[in-house]
């Protein structure tokens, strides 16, 4: 199973010592649900493997309710480091999600190449789900198309970023026009093949649960960037207040006692 | 020069002879067919359109990169310590069978 596990660095490259929070944050997650396909005890890794098994066949639902109802943690006025630290626990419960899903969306990539395997029919039935990253690319078409303004690109992708999940990467609403533009060039062929929307396919019977599961990441992705998003204006805002020069390459713990301090 | 590597996403390749780029940055790309990263770096999704494979030192079939690739019908093969030994640019050949790939730099 090794190479199908989700390694940190697809996360963030060169994380600064703020953004190793965020990695802490994603190991402890990550943790939990490897605990389930490590069992040595062969009694205790079949109730996992069941466990897993239901799971998978169950949870997308709560995973996609979860979304449904999910709302951007209350920034509160002049208190940046209230928000902070509720940033980090709304991220800590993303996260919860995010590393149940990856475990899901493992599971169902095994039980899809086992079905490939023995189907005569070898077609890859998961890519027609649209999703946050399909989305994301049209927009960059339609801006690079001149079909939208940067600002409407912004408003939906402004959260995102290079490196993304890294505190220090300026966002795409902190991007000028013409650097957005140099980003966008690389969409301009980029064609829409996926047909159907994941709010439509879930209900659908007989859905693939890896195009479920996969769709779902990317929505959960969507969700923890905002949170990414608000936490790097806050510590901006947190630097300011206190005169802390390169609150990036400080570790939250020393900030924070700093701060008490 | 030949190497060996692991299969990550299986698709059908146009042709096996590629023009390569060892990349780094998003904003260094320029036209090719295939990309040699040092890990599967999430922002390069948005070169998918524009190459048929993906060469990585480090990775896995379930990151996000390598998902999005075999959403778009494109290959990801694993070939450790790559990036040192071969030039910045050139052409390549890939030829796989099951899950272990060879690769020649033409």
């Amino acid at each position: 199973m090794g190479k199908y596990t989700i390694e940190i660095e697809d996360f963030i490259e060169n994380p600064t010592e703020i953004s190793k929070y965020l990695i802490e944050i994603i190991v402890k997650a990550k943790k939990k649900y490897d605990a389930l396909l490590k069992s040595r005890n062969p009694l205790k890794k079949i109730a996992s493997n069941v466990k897993i098994r239901l799971w998978y066949l169950n949870k997308y639902i709560d995973i996609y309710n979860f979304i449904q109802r999910y709302k951007r943690c209350e920034i509160k006025k002049n208190e940046p480091f209230k928000n902070i630290e509720n940033l980090f626990r709304e991220f800590e419960k993303i996260y919860e999600v995010i590393a149940l899903n990856n475990l899901l969306l493992m599971y169902a990539f095994l039980v899809q190449s086992a079905s490939v395997k023995t189907s005569t029919n070898r077609e890859d039935k998961s890519s027609f789900v649209i999703n946050k990253e399909d989305e994301k690319l049209l927009c960059f078409k339609k801006l690079y198309d001149g079909k939208i303004s940067s600002e409407q690109f912004k408003r939906k992708f402004g959260h995102y970023g290079l490196n993304a999940f890294e505190l220090s990467s300026r966002r795409f609403s902190e991007y000028a026009p013409n650097e957005l533009m140099n980003l966008a060039k690389f969409s301009r062929d980029f064609k829409l093949k996926k047909d159907i929307k994941l709010d439509k396919y879930i209900k659908t019977k007989g859905k693939n649960l890896f195009a479920v599961y996969s769709a779902l990441r990317e929505e959960l992705r969507y969700c923890a960037l905002f949170v990414v998003n608000d936490l790097r204006f806050e510590l901006l805002k947190l630097a300011k207040a206190k005169k802390i020069k390169n609150i990036f390459n400080l570790n939250w713990h020393e900030i924070k006692r700093q701060i008490i301090s | 020069m030949k190497l060996k590597g692991k299969l990550l996403v299986r698709t059908c390749l146009k042709t096996n002879k590629l023009k390569y780029q060892v990349l780094k940055k998003i904003f260094d790309f320029k036209k090719c067919d295939c990309i040699v990263t040092k890990y599967l770096n999430p922002d390069f999704t948005m070169l998918l359109n524009n190459i048929q494979a993906i060469i990585t030192e480090r990775g896995s079939g379930l990151s996000h990169l390598a998902t999005v690739a075999r959403e778009y019908n494109k290959t990801v093969i694993q070939v450790s310590k790559i990036i040192n030994r071969i030039p910045k640019t050139g052409k390549l050949s890939i030829n796989y069978n099951k899950e272990d790939v060879e690769i020649e730099v033409l």
